[in-house]
Order: C-alpha cells, then sequence, then structure tokens
C-alpha cells in the first residue's frame, strides 16, 4: 500500500515553477529526493509537509490529505530541516511540553532516553546547541512519538561521518516494522547509495528521473574513452557528456550498450554518477 | 484545546518580556497610592497589555514553522491560540485592578459604579486596539521588519494612553460627572453601566471577526 502519494504537484513562483510532480512512497520504503541548489527539493517538501501551499495538485499520507484533516495529517509527519526550527528561547522542558500538549502518541520517557543516549543537556539553552546536537534534538522530538512518514531536508547537512552515519542506521530502523517510510533530500549522495529504495531526481522544477534505485543503477552505463571514436548514433544516445584529460565520460542507457563495440571501457554508475551527468546535460 | 496550547507557546515564546510585568504592577500601585484614580492605574495597566499583546510577532522566525505549522493543528487553532494570548493581557490588566479594588473596599474606600462602567469602556476599547493591531500584523505577515513591528506595537498604546487621559481630564484621573469625556459617553445614550456592556460586546463582536478575517489570510499563505 502507498504510504505517500503525490499527484501533479506544481508551485508557481515569481521566479521558479515546481511543475507535474507525481509520485508515490510505499510504506517501508526510503525515497531520496535529488536535484541541484535551486532544483525544487525544499519546495517539494515544504508542500508535503504543508509549511507552503501548492497551487495545484494533490498530496495524501495513508490516504488523507492536509484540506480533509489537517490534524490526523500532521501527526503522521517527522520533519526534520536543515534550519534547526524550535524558538530560540525554547528549553528542552517546553519541547517536551509541547509535544505532549500536541501528539497523542508522544511518550516522554523515549523522548527522555534519546536525550541520555545522544548525551543532549536539559539544562542547556537550545540556542547554544552544537549543529549535531540541534539535529539529534529534533530526532528526538520526531522518534518519541508514533509518526507515518519522515521529510528530511537535508538533515545530514553538516555532520560528521559518524553522526550521519547513526542518522543512516535510524533510518533504515524507522522503515523496518513496514509500517512507516522516509523521503530523504540530501546532496549527500552516498548517503543515499547506502540506505534509499527509490531515486526521484529533479532539475530545474521537472522531474528528470524517478525509479528504484537498483534498476535506475541497472538501467544506465557509465562510459569512458576517445572522444574520436564516438559515432554519431552514439554520441545522439550519450547523457552528458564530460570531457577530460583522457577522453570522455558519460551515461548510456543499458539498453543502447550494442553502439558500444570495443572501443570504450563501461561500468555501472554509481548515483552521484548519473545525477552529474544528468545535470550536465541539461535535459 | 489546541488554540489554549497554541496561546501557551506564545507565553513561552515570549516569557522573558513578561519577567518585566511585575514592575509594570508595582508602578501603576505606586500610582495608585500616590492618589490616582483606579481608572489611571488601570489605564496604565491597559498601556502594558496592549505593548505586550503584540510580542509574539516580533518572536517569529521563518524557521520556527518546520515545528509550530507542522503541529497537528488548523490554521484556526494557530490564529485563535494568538488571539487568547492577546486576550488574556487584557485579562490580566482587569484582574490587577480587580485586586487593587477589592483591597480599596477592604480599606474602606468605596468605588463608584461609574468608575466600573469607565473601566468597561476602557476595556473594550483595549481590546478593540489589541484586535486592530493583531488583524493588521496578519494582513502584512507575521514575519514583518522589526521598525514596523515597533510602530504597530507602540503607536496604539501611546494613543489609548492618551484617549483615557482625555476621558479622564484631570491630571490625578479623578473623573466626575462634569469631565468632558464622560459627558460624550452620556451622549451615548443610557446609563453608563449599559454603554460599557454595550462597549465590551461590540468589542467581542470584532475580535470574532477579525479571527475570521486572519485564519482566511493566513491559510493561503506560504509560511517560508
Amino acid at each position: 500500500m502507498e504510504l505517500l502519494e503525490v499527484k501533479n504537484l506544481s508551485k508557481h513562483y515569481k521566479a521558479f515553477d515546481l511543475q507535474n510532480i507525481s509520485f508515490t512512497l510505499p510504506k517501508g520504503y526510503i525515497m531520496g529526493y535529488v536535484g541541484p541548489n535551486g532544483s525544487g527539493k525544499s519546495t517539494t517538501l515544504n508542500l508535503i509537509t504543508n509549511i507552503c501551499k501548492c497551487s495545484e495538485g494533490e498530496i495524501r499520507i495513508n490516504g488523507i490529505s492536509c484540506e480533509e484533516d489537517a490534524v490526523a495529517y500532521k501527526e503522521q509527519i517527522g520533519y526534520i530541516g536543515d534550519e534547526f526550527y524550535f524558538p530560540d528561547n525554547f528549553k528542552v522542558k517546553n519541547i517536551r511540553q509541547v509535544l505532549h500538549n500536541f501528539y497523542p502518541t508522544f511518550s516522554a520517557k523515549k523522548f527522555d532516553g534519546f536525550l541520555q543516549r545522544w548525551n543532549l543537556p536539559e539544562k542547556k539553552p537550545i540556542m547554544d546547541f552544537s549543529r549535531g546536537m540541534k539535529v539529534m534534538l529534533m530526532f528526538a522530538s520526531v522518534l518519541s512519538r508514533d509518526t507515518k512518514l519522515m521529510v528530511l531536508d537535508e538533515a545530514t547537512n553538516g555532520l560528521d561521518p559518524v553522526m550521519r552515519t547513526e542518522i543512516l542506521g535510524l533510518l533504515q530502523e524507522y522503515v523496518m516494522d513496514g509500517e512507516r517510510s522516509v523521503i530523504f533530500s540530501t546532496h549527500i549522495l552516498s548517503d543515499l547509495e547506502q540506505i534509499a529504495d527509490y531515486i526521484y531526481f529533479i532539475h530545474q522544477g521537472r522531474t528528470v528521473l524517478y525509479d528504484a534505485k537498483d534498476e535506475l543503477i541497472e538501467n544506465y552505463l557509465l562510459v569512458k574513452g576517445e572522444k574520436s571514436a564516438v559515432s554519431a548514433k552514439l554520441e545522439k544516445a550519450l547523457i552528458g557528456v564530460i570531457d577530460n584529460a583522457y577522453g570522455f565520460e558519460a551515461l548510456l542507457p543499458s539498453d543502447q550498450a550494442g553502439l558500444l563495440g570495443n572501443d570504450f571501457q563501461y561500468e555501472k554508475p554509481n548515483i552521484d554518477q548519473i545525477v552529474v551527468h544528468y545535470i550536465k546535460d541539461g535535459r | 484545546m489546541r488554540a489554549i496550547y497554541f496561546m501557551l507557546i506564545d507565553y513561552i515564546k515570549v516569557k522573558r518580556q513578561l519577567y518585566l510585568m511585575p514592575l509594570f504592577i508595582v508602578i501603576a500601585l505606586f500610582m495608585w497610592g500616590q492618589g490616582f484614580s483606579i481608572l489611571m492605574s488601570f489605564s496604565y495597566m491597559i498601556f502594558v497589555a496592549i505593548i505586550f499583546s503584540t510580542a509574539p510577532f516580533g518572536a517569529c522566525k521563518k524557521e520556527d514553522a518546520g515545528f509550530l505549522v507542522l503541529l497537528p493543528s488548523t490554521t484556526a487553532h494557530r490564529v485563535i491560540g494568538r488571539f487568547l494570548y492577546g486576550m488574556s493581557l487584557a485579562g490580566f490588566a482587569v484582574v490587577c485592578s480587580g485586586i487593587f479594588i477589592v483591597n480599596a473596599q477592604m480599606m474602606g474606600k468605596g468605588i463608584e459604579a461609574w468608575t466600573i462602567a469607565v473601566g468597561l469602556v476602557l476595556l473594550a476599547f483595549c481590546l478593540l486596539l489589541i484586535t486592530m493591531e493583531f488583524l493588521i500584523l496578519y494582513l502584512i505577515g507575521e514575519n514583518l521588519a522589526p521598525q514596523l513591528l515597533g510602530i504597530v506595537r507602540v503607536a496604539p498604546a501611546m494613543t489609548s494612553y492618551f484617549a483615557m487621559m482625555y476621558v479622564m481630564d484631570g491630571k490625578k484621573g479623578n473623573i466626575s460627572d462634569s469631565s468632558e469625556g464622560l459627558s460624550i459617553l452620556h451622549q451615548m445614550g443610557g446609563e453608563m453601566m449599559q454603554v460599557g456592556l454595550i462597549a465590551i460586546a461590540a468589542a467581542l463582536l470584532i475580535w470574532a471577526a477579525a479571527i475570521v478575517i486572519c485564519v482566511k489570510v493566513t491559510a493561503k499563505r506560504d509560511y517560508v
């Protein structure tokens, strides 16, 4: 069953348009939402969380739209952003109280457990927390209640590798019961390589790629070789040709592998390479 | 209930400013002790309430949306919570003045019905000003420039204070039947107490209408 359904989502700004974004995310899966800066990643996530209102389209979590039942819709979301979102003068006890007031499933015991696990000081003003502590406090606030969809907007930015690894583990643990899902926007594509089941690639407000991660990797080849050996037919099929000191590097759809002959080297690309070549291609 | 929780969030957000409240109560008490009318002390508390009522708008940051807007609630809950916060400050001024009045009664100083009636009109005026401030701030947008917020915060409070001085004429705010301000209220017809109650009812109606407008405006707005 689909946990998140996004249909024909559009948002119009003066200088930017998000156009016709559609995807579904089944229960128990992690989706990496990727794209260059300004591509519309945060806009999409803000529309899903209802921080922004869409110009057109529809979003449903577990079949519920925010227009139908805002309380039930928002109860299912756990959001962690790039920016620390608790008001500056809040203390940990204030966060605990607010969560207790608003979320019937909030467990103060779980919350305190996370504070202890990550050594988050109760008394210290949260505005004096380090970046890592702030991120972990946001995670504590989300994981201490029963959410269904975790929305992460570049939440791992600026964290050291140890902390990032811990967060990736948390996300895998989160979806393990098969009832919850994660949509995760990040520039650190190696993180997605480890945990994502689906990749949605957006560029200039439009969908470029959307597929299961393994399918995506299977569907392309990373081709390297001398540019002079490229035939006209192959040149047309190559995606995002990047010239370098040794010739060129580009993506090629796997079903076009027959065009390569023996003049080129090729291998399976990683997500990072697929994204870079598609951005270069500008399609 | 969720609206009340939002009101409590506003209190947490501005609690550092509210720490100054006891100081203002002491000043109001001092004014009263110096022979000023209870209405002058009440006017002063209302002045303070109007100033503090807009404090949560100044404490809004765009980044907070990730937490506050995502709390399971509707736009109406958030807006009503903010309006309840404003009203609670007016209520605070009433409670303080009520304590002064009870204290005065215990000391054998009678409070005339006139005073209560004028107090009701002042309270209605206070609610109206807070409502207008909130309406302006919601229409312009919650995350507005600090300079503009400063004007919206101070100008109505100053206006109200001078208006009250005008109504009460004398330097010490000692009210009498012949005062010019009261004669205006007399011309409004009926007993003063009725005028006071009608003023409160009208202020509450406007307060409710303003909430509806603010909910409609805010519901369409993006938070970031």
